[in-house]
């Protein structure tokens, strides 16, 4: 279990390295799956099936189908890399080492001598890197990968303090991505027949 | 008797180092289906070299003259603090006593390379430099990795902690970052292209175009007499007992053979970084770094 946190922490490091909008997806796809691996494993501790639907929800929904999707989507687009973001790569993965220290920091106050303190910790970690990516990326694609690692976080999280999150909770916020990845894809496919670009800096132009 | 095993490991690396740069070249020949000049070969170069005259620019000083010696004695000192088969060398090993000894000798290097008077040397120093101002902190974190472990920062106990450790993750992580220092520090091909003719892609090499002769050959000793030693602190942390099983000098000989065949693979497989993409490089180490540090 311990093995899966620090690789989970790698696959959140190395998104915020990732130009081309392709590989950030399959990272995506690589951390969900160890995610539900990692859910598989609280369910073999605690015999719950919900934890086992669970796991392969997230299988099938954010390793199978999202990613499936954002490739298509992202082979429609006109530019495939997130060419110069708000804060460069280097700089980026420099916040998100902070941002790791920070939840360590935080972790060992505010609940000191916690079994499960790597797991939380890094899923503290992954929603503040989730949260940098949403800032400083200008690709929407970019920013839709921040949102689930966000919510991966928040997974995580819930994994680990309560042995599994009520399979409703669960439902919603598979739910949401769901929503949010097929806004996405007719937002793009809407801006690809007007022949613009999914840049959301060039948004500014719309204030008076 | 600790301490004369010291010595004659000490001398044994740096009479074997120039054989190891050998079977590197070796190797990378072989993997590009070549067959490559002979693993002795840098022996015969160091006679040559000792039997030609040295031919020294007329704006140099002292510091050119005194570098060669000065990179050679760090470069030897730096190697008997690496623990190999005697754990605790005498006590007085330790990870900063290392770096500043590298970073000793590879000062003084810079210095005469600007020395000279020669475009390319002050080119090729610049570069050293810049690369050297990034490799210091990759290789102090992969090395603290280990350190933190033991609760020291002795490389003697050090080597005798991680031998009785098991495999974990944070170790494969700092391997990694190592191994990444490693390339770096030896000017390896992603960093820096080491039978590069071209000047204008030299960093080590372009450093010490100026010299010829007796210098020369310290030179190059030096330089594989630092990559010897850079491996078998690689082996000595990352490689241990534990998990590949040896029988003292076979082992060590083996798993110096192996560090050398996937240097070669490295070399072989990648091309050069260009100068400024050299950082990312290194701040993927540091990355992993920090990553074998929370894991433990």
């Amino acid at each position: 279990m311990n093995i899966l946190t620090i690789l989970l922490l790698f696959t959140t490091l190395l998104l915020t390295r990732v130009s081309e909008l392709k590989t950030a997806v399959r990272i995506i796809a690589i951390q969900s799956l160890m995610l539900a691996l990692a859910c598989t494993i609280v369910g073999i501790e605690t015999g719950e099936v919900q934890t086992y639907v669970a796991a392969v929800l997230t299988v099938i929904i954010k390793a199978g189908f999202l990613p499936y999707v954002l490739i298509k989507i992202v082979a429609t687009l006109q530019q495939e890399h997130e060419d110069h973001p708000i804060l460069s790569f280097n700089y980026s993965s420099l916040v998100a080492c902070i941002a790791i220290v920070l939840a360590y920091g935080l972790i060992d106050q505010a609940l000191p001598g916690a079994g499960s303190r790597d797991a939380l910790a890094t899923a503290v970690a992954m929603t503040l890197i989730g949260l940098l990516l949403i800032m400083t990326r200008r690709q929407a694609v970019m920013q839709i990968m921040g949102i689930i690692t966000m919510e991966n976080g928040i997974y995580l999280v819930g994994l680990s303090v309560t042995k599994g999150f009520p399979l409703i909770i669960e439902l919603g916020v598979f739910f949401d991505v769901l929503v949010a990845v097929r806004v996405l894809g007719i937002l793009t496919y809407r801006l690809k027949l007007a022949g613009l670009s999914t840049d959301t800096s060039i948004l500014k132009k719309l204030k008076g | 008797m600790n301490i004369m095993l010291s010595v004659i490991q000490a001398l044994g690396v740096v009479l074997l180092a120039p054989l190891v740069a050998g079977v590197i070249k070796t190797a990378k020949a072989r993997l590009q289906n070549r067959r490559g000049p002979r693993i002795f070969q840098l022996y015969f170069d160091f006679v040559k070299l000792l039997k030609k005259d040295s031919v020294v620019s007329p704006t140099a000083s002292w510091i050119f003259n005194l570098a060669p010696y000065i990179y050679f004695a760090s470069s030897i000192a730096a190697t008997a603090l690496v623990p190999v088969v005697t754990i605790g060398t005498i006590g007085i090993g330790d990870i900063f006593t290392l770096i500043y000894l590298l970073a000793l000798g590879r000062f003084f290097l810079v210095l005469a390379s600007l020395d000279a008077g020669s475009a390319f040397g002050g080119m090729g120093g610049a570069r050293e430099m810049f690369i050297a101002i990034l490799v210091e902190p990759a290789l102090l974190l992969s090395m603290l990795t280990v350190a933190f472990r033991a609760q020291t920062t002795n490389l003697g106990l050090m080597a005798s902690v991680v031998e009785n450790s098991p495999l974990s993750l944070s170790y494969v992580f700092a391997a990694i970052a190592f191994f990444i220092v490693l390339i770096a520090e030896t000017g390896r091909i992603p960093v820096d292209n080491p039978d590069t003719h071209l000047e204008l892609t030299m960093i080590h090499e372009g450093m010490i175009l100026e010299y010829s002769g007796r210098k020369l050959a310290l030179i190059l000793w030096a330089s594989a007499v630092k990559q010897l030693s850079m491996m078998l602190l690689f082996i000595m942390f990352f490689l241990p007992d534990t998990i590949f099983g040896n029988a003292d000098w076979i082992g060590i000989v083996l798993k110096v053979l192996l560090v050398a065949f996937a240097i070669a693979m490295t070399e072989t497989s990648t091309n050069k970084l260009r100068l400024f993409k050299v950082p990312n490089f290194l701040a993927i180490s540091c990355l992993l770094s920090l990553l074998a540090l929370v894991a433990q």
